[in-house]
């Protein structure tokens, strides 16, 4: 569902080595300042904003402004539609398993009515 | 930053190839299910701020989501309070933000105030990338994704399994918080 320029965008992004370790960095601390992440690299502050405005185009983060400082959120979506994108030619192997889901609750659910309420 | 208790917000963003007016019309509609919903219907006397919604599915006979709306301003902004029926947690807050950029609309759901480390927590997440991937899928295509339209089927054929916990009966409306 991502158009040619936008999933471009979206690799072209991932394909830096420090680009991932922000995205890591804040998708374990959302809402972390842009002085804060800066802080956690050895280059200048002007590098890191060329490499946060590499990712906030690939939709990768997102930022909001909060009274005088930006916060920085990780957008997880277009990572979720590269994955959909891929995986569902392996949706076959998924229904398996949704059916499996389906035989294992059922049989709880008899043996549920079979023992009453001391099993939950 | 909040405190301890409640996980930081999350904003799960795209933009979708469409106006902002059909875009808000179709997160908006009331009258028919939502795919990107799980096939759920807003069920509520109307959008509106102070009312209270929930998401019904399977003829009115499940409800997964209960709550109140807090803001209504069309075509931009829809603010509601949202509490998972099927898991104990306190209710949580979700804003669907729609803004036109570059001949599209660029369409964020935020979601907040959920209890950190909570099955709710964990359910948002993996629920808001569902939604805002198949809401852009569904206004351009008119169709979710192929994944997730395996995910209804199956999820149709596990109606019948419906913990208590969801049925509507269980949850009416003056439930909402």
């Amino acid at each position: 569902m991502l158009d040619d320029p936008t999933m471009d965008a979206v690799f072209q992004a991932l394909g830096n080595k420090s680009r991932r370790r922000m995205l890591d960095i804040v998708k374990d601390r959302p809402g972390i300042a842009v002085g804060k992440l800066a802080g956690q690299f050895d280059v200048s502050r002007i590098a890191v904003m060329k490499h946060l405005a590499v990712l906030e185009e690939a939709n990768l983060i997102v930022s909001e402004k909060d009274g005088r400082v930006r916060r920085l959120y990780f957008n997880a979506v277009p990572i979720q539609m590269i994955h959909e994108r891929w995986t569902t030619e392996y949706s076959a192997y998924w229904a398996g398993q949704l059916t499996r889901i389906k035989y294992i609750a059922e049989s709880r659910n008899r043996d549920n009515e079979k023992g009453g309420e001391q099993r939950k | 930053m909040n405190g301890r208790k409640y996980a930081e917000k999350q904003v799960y963003r795209v933009l979708i190839n469409a106006p902002i007016e059909t875009v808000w019309s179709e997160l908006v509609d009331t009258t028919r299910p939502r795919p990107f919903f799980w096939n759920g219907s807003w069920d509520t006397p109307e959008l509106a701020a102070g009312n209270p919604y929930r998401v019904a599915s399977n003829q009115g006979r499940a409800v997964a989501v209960i709550g109140r709306i807090l803001e209504m301003d069309p075509p931009h902004r829809l603010v509601t309070t949202f509490r998972l029926t099927a898991l104990p947690d306190p209710p949580s807050r979700v804003t669907y933000e729609l803004q036109e950029k570059d001949g599209g609309t660029e369409f964020s759901l935020i979601t907040e105030q959920v209890l950190a480390g909570s099955k709710s927590e964990k359910s948002m997440a993996g629920g808001s990338r569902f939604i805002v991937e198949n809401f852009k899928a569904y206004v351009e295509t008119g169709k979710v994704t192929l994944g997730a339209r395996i995910t209804l089927a199956m999820y149709s054929l596990l109606a019948p399994l419906t913990p208590k916990s969801m049925r509507a009966e269980n949850w009416p409306l003056d439930k909402a918080e």
